[in-house]
């Protein structure tokens, strides 16, 4: 299955279907992100598809900023695509302009990731079968666990720096009269309050922040519980398609839409 | 066009995490952590994220400097290398080989460190190199190779998460490292006892089962105190014991007379809190010891950490997976520095100089005779340069200006110096006291190796050329080793130099860059084939048997009276390193702290009548400073903190250079008596 | 209880100056109760109401003009929809929700307005202090 796709990168990339192409490849013993072009196209023999997840979304975002002009395809899986639809909506990334290579996840990756539609919809090719997700189980926790798992965060922000769909120049966070700078134990939890409110709507469960978390705190089963209880107040759920908007974000553009 | 990703391995402290640089066109432009690296799995703290930040600040040094009349001016590299190695054959000839004093940088590689011993033996004739581990852990080298004959932490990080009882003593974790503290999170959360021994509530005390806020200085009487308790009840391991120790009679004697009511009294903990300690770390096994500063950085440090070794052996927490006892060192590599030979007693591997055939090995590989004796560490390097026996040193990568004890000493020592050549990456107070500043590369500039604290040797490529007119370490020594008449160094890479040094080194004979690129290992590996070891002690000790040396209670060098009545304590923050040379030129971690305080309690607060945020007068036998304060419930009454990164307020004005740990010379940071005025 | 801490924020088109009816016609209210004035209820943020709960609140509220009549549209409609997400959230982190709420006041409710904020109390009172840092 590698070899087709590194055929079809070889490809694109030939045909000048793209002027780059955004994988993953082998370095030592790890396999980390990379962008393969037509000057490097010796590099594709170590293209290698790991069980591991990267911000691909967030890096092709970093790309086009140094290479605006540049048409890239990248590979995504379901929770890349549902990335890019949501940074599509924010105006941040035009699906028109990628190519997408779309991965299904294997039932090792469902297992380890407890994703509820592990595959692609929208790529322009995809390779591996579909599997179907994981239902996720109702994660109800009370006020004492909550606050005893904010207490141990490190202010490493690095949820916010992997999230693809943190994109702001100016980061709420960093309001030191919201939280306070240069203490541990933060100012908890207006902190992840803060977050939480920032991402109802708008989180498509994707699991970087809570794998990065070294406080191990459940970030990405608290957003989830705060998404469902969102889609069942206003109907909505993000990263489905580019057509809907966020009902909060976007009211004035709902509004006009339909004629208030 | 180009987007790569490099993994490397952070430089900020001795987890080791992995990195990943995003390079762009031959720029790093970000930080992504490694996500499957062995040891922090894709986590970061706020540092790892941003660590491409000082890598082009303005403040990197950016040509080589030599001092004329009075001021620093550039030169190129021809002219400084030449001269620093006319000025230090002229010292060594007049005044002798030990006249000269190398002190190497716990944050340059392994390969870099071996250099600087190779400089030091063979090419200046003098065994007087140490580098900053005498100042923070070699209470733990020479305690742990007194008791166990391997003074290197015994199991690795992973297994914390597997402990039932862990006891954190003097350890500030999630500040000092953060990815270890994760592993102790998930202890806790699969329902791990989590016990902290710290003066001060610090982040990782809030998360523990029990906190014991004990009296700074008093672990010794605590850890007898349990040992007495445990032995008293019957729960010690008699086959362990048995089979796999000495001395343990003299032992029970000794810690027969620190009963509970004794203990308590001392250490102000109550007396059912260490029977309950004593019982869990004796009974929920797997347990574990995770220890820091808190307990090195006393002049009795050896001393603390060998009670902390007896506790180990007497309940078989040690030799085991899951148990241990576990020194988590500082910098990115100070125990490669040891490991590397840069002490004034050993040569790489912990072989000792006095060992004629160990040290024949060298000598024969080298081709030079090298001196037998030991030489001097780092505190006694300025005690002799202020009576004016040492004449010149060589620094590299450490600002003894902010991070050595009493530095008015450190000052007037270094000013007493003829000669003092500085190798750094960015100018800082030490460049400035230099005669010959010498620029050099950051890690990311050059290929090497790092040997993070649970004794895994990890390889990090070369990821950007140097900053134009910079050279890496390996480059200058070696041109300065090449310059004062030396013809063995003669490299063309540090692969030739890790060959080298592995060839010598028993320890790590077994590792080869081609290994270390397809996983990291942890050493001893002493071949090819060798695996590498995960923990350490498995069936028997180092030296045969583990050697249990009771240890008594110490009195503190000076004690509160009337003109100095707080206890000064220090240590360091999750968002600076150590003097923030690096960390102040990050604009991200700036942002968050970009100035110290003293932490003193309310109650303190309220007597002194001094304010959130006002700046006092901080005063001991030693100097004084001006600071901010910071009123918190960290710090009990009587006690205050200071953490020691910055040159505005440094905290090392006030502690004390003496009385060092007679047995291995560490200063003792941890406790100082200070008193605190308001600036009218 | 007297340490019962409610925070409200008033809209100072309408809901503000409900509340200042309330007042000069003698109408009284718990003292516990303080308000803030705002140029519109939709002004107030979700940052502004975490801080409410951070720096120690029990409940909060958040009052504005009864739909169609916000001074700038549609100020009322979005911090009614606003409320709702965070509400949500603090289900979710275990604090009940009806520590937060939004009601709708207009200018010459003072009465109306009175009645509100003694029902608010009433069921916080109930519930107790929230003690958030402690997660009890």
């Amino acid at each position: 299955m590698e070899n087709e796709i590194k055929e079809k990168i070889k490809e694109l990339i030939v045909n000048k279907e793209v002027d780059g192409f955004l994988g993953l490849r082998r370095y030592f013993n790890y396999v980390v992100p990379y962008l393969f072009t037509k000057e490097n196209l010796e590099d594709l023999e170590e293209f290698f598809l790991d069980e591991v997840k990267y911000p691909l979304s967030k890096i092709i975002l970093k790309i086009k900023k140094f290479y605006p002009d540049k048409k890239f395809g990248m590979l995504v899986r379901g929770c890349d695509e549902r990335h890019l639809i949501e940074l599509n909506k924010n105006n941040r990334i035009s699906l028109k302009d990628l190519y997408l290579l779309g991965i299904n996840c294997s039932e090792n990756m469902v297992l380890k990731c407890e994703c509820s539609s592990p595959y692609v919809r929208i790529a322009n090719i995809s390779f591996w079968e579909k599997t179907r997700g994981k239902e996720f189980e109702n994660f109800y926790k009370n006020l004492s666990f909550w606050i005893e798992k904010f207490s141990r965060c490190i202010k490493c922000y690095g949820c916010r720096n992997i999230c693809p769909l943190c994109f702001c120049n100016n980061c709420t966070l960093e309001e030191e009269f919201l939280v306070r700078k240069g203490l541990l134990p933060l100012d908890y939890p207006i902190f992840h309050l803060i977050r939480a409110y920032h991402l109802a709507g708008r989180c498509i469960d994707c699991g970087l922040c809570e794998e990065t978390c070294p406080a191990e705190i459940p970030l990405r089963k608290l957003y989830k519980e705060i998404n469902k209880k969102f889609y069942r107040i206003f109907g909505y759920k993000p990263g489905e398609n580019i057509e809907e908007k966020h009902p909060l974000e976007f009211l004035e553009e709902i509004k006009e839409k339909n004629g208030i | 066009m180009e987007y790569k990703t490099v993994p490397s391995i952070c430089p900020y402290c001795g987890c080791g995490c992995g990195i990943l640089l995003e390079v762009v066109e031959g720029k790093i432009v970000g930080t992504l952590p490694l996500k499957t690296h062995p040891i922090n799995k894709g986590k970061l703290c706020i540092k790892g994220w941003n660590v491409h930040e000082f890598v082009y600040s303005e403040n990197r040094l950016t040509s080589p400097k030599i001092k004329k009349d009075g001021k620093l001016k550039e030169v190129d590299w021809d002219e400084a290398i030449s001269y620093a190695a006319k000025k230090l054959l002229e010292i060594k000839e007049k005044y002798g080989p030990n006249s000269i004093a190398l002190i190497s940088s716990a944050r340059c590689s392994n390969e870099e460190n071996f250099l600087m011993m190779k400089l030091a033996r063979s090419v200046l004739e003098t065994n007087n190199i140490d580098h900053c581990a005498r100042l923070c852990h070699s209470s733990t080298v020479v305690g742990l190779i007194k008791t166990f004959g391997s003074g290197a932490m015994s199991n690795p990080i992973p297994h914390l998460e597997g402990a039932k009882t862990i006891l954190i003593f003097g350890s500030n974790t999630t500040e000092a490292h953060p990815i270890v503290a994760t592993y102790i999170f998930r202890a806790k959360d699969k329902g791990a006892n989590i016990i902290v021994i710290d003066p001060r509530k610090t982040h990782i005390a809030r998360i523990a089962t029990k906190h014991l806020p004990i009296k700074i200085g008093t672990d010794i009487v605590l850890v007898n105190g349990m040992i007495n308790e445990i032995i008293k009840n019957g729960w010690e391991d008699k086959e362990f014991i048995e089979n796999f120790t000495e001395g343990y009679e003299e032992l029970k004697k000794i810690v027969s007379k620190y009963d509970l009511s004794y203990v308590a009294k001392v250490t102000g903990i109550d007396e059912k809190e260490i029977y309950e300690t004593a019982y869990l770390y004796a009974h929920e096994k797997p347990s574990s010891i995770v220890y820091c500063l808190g307990i090195t950085q006393h002049h009795y440090g050896t001393d603390n950490v060998i009670s902390l070794a007896n506790l180990s052996m007497l309940t078989g927490n040690v030799g085991k997976p899951f148990t241990g006892v576990n020194p988590l060192r500082g910098q990115n590599n100070v125990q490669g520095a040891c490991d590397m030979g840069c002490l004034p007693g050993y040569l790489s591997g912990y072989q000792k100089v006095s060992d004629d055939k160990a040290r024949e090995e060298f000598e024969k590989f080298w081709g030079k005779s090298l001196p037998k004796e030991g030489g001097l560490t780092v505190e006694e390097m300025f005690a002799e340069a202020l009576k004016g026996n040492i004449k010149a040193m060589i620094i590299q990568g450490e600002n003894p200006l902010i991070s050595n004890p009493n530095i008015n000493r450190v000052r007037k020592a270094l000013k007493n110096l003829e000669f003092l050549v500085v190798l750094d990456i960015f100018s800082n107070e030490m460049t400035e006291m230099a005669d010959v500043v010498f620029a050099c590369a950051s890690f990311l500039e050059k290929e090497g190796t790092f040997t993070n604290t649970d004794r895994r040797v990890q390889y990090f490529p070369k990821v950007i050329e140097p900053i134009p007119n910079t050279k890496p370490d390996w480059q200058v020594i070696s041109l300065l080793a090449y310059a004062l008449g030396s013809k063995g160094f003669s490299y063309n890479s540090p692969e030739e130099i890790f060959n080298e040094m592995s060839l010598l080194t028993p320890i790590y004979r077994g590792i080869s860059y081609e290994r270390l690129k397809k996983n990291p290992l942890q050493w001893p590996c002493k071949t090819r084939l060798d695996p590498g070891c995960e923990y350490l002690h498995k069936d028997g000790f180092t030296q045969g048997k583990g050697k249990f040396i009771p240890v008594e209670k110490k009195e503190p060098f000076e004690i509160p009276d009337e003109e100095f009545p707080f206890i000064l304590t220090t240590g360091r923050t999750i968002f600076h390193y150590h003097t923030a040379t690096m960390t102040k030129n990050s604009p991200s971690l700036n942002k968050e702290l970009s100035s110290v305080y003293i932490e003193i309690n309310p109650e303190d607060a309220k007597r002194l009548n001094v304010e959130e945020g006002e700046k006092v007068k901080v005063i001991s036998r030693r100097g004084e400073i001006e600071i901010e304060v910071r009123i918190t419930d960290n710090v009990s009454p009587g006690l205050v903190y200071i953490p020691m990164h910055f040159s505005e307020s440094p905290v090392n004005v006030l502690t004390s250079h003496e009385p060092l740990d007679p047995q291995s010379k560490i200063p003792p940071y941890k406790y100082s008596c200070v008193n605190i005025k308001k600036i009218k | 209880m007297k340490d019962i801490k409610i925070l409200g924020f008033l809209c100072q088109w309408c809901a503000y100056q409900g509340a200042d009816l309330a007042g000069t016609s003698r109408l009284t209210y718990p003292p516990e109760v303080r308000v803030i004035k705002v140029p519109c209820s939709g002004r107030v943020s979700s940052h502004m109401i975490f801080k409410a709960f951070q720096k120690g609140a029990d409940a909060v509220f958040v009052a504005g003009c009864h739909p169609g009549d916000c001074h700038f549209k549609s100020g009322n409609i979005i911090a009614e929809k606003r409320i709702k997400v965070v509400k949500s959230i603090l289900d979710t982190i275990g604090v009940e929700p009806i520590r937060l709420d939004f009601f709708f006041i207009s200018a010459s409710e003072g009465v109306r307005f009175k009645k509100v904020v003694e029902e608010f109390y009433a069921q916080i009172e109930k519930l107790g202090s929230l003690n958030l840092k402690n997660g009890k």
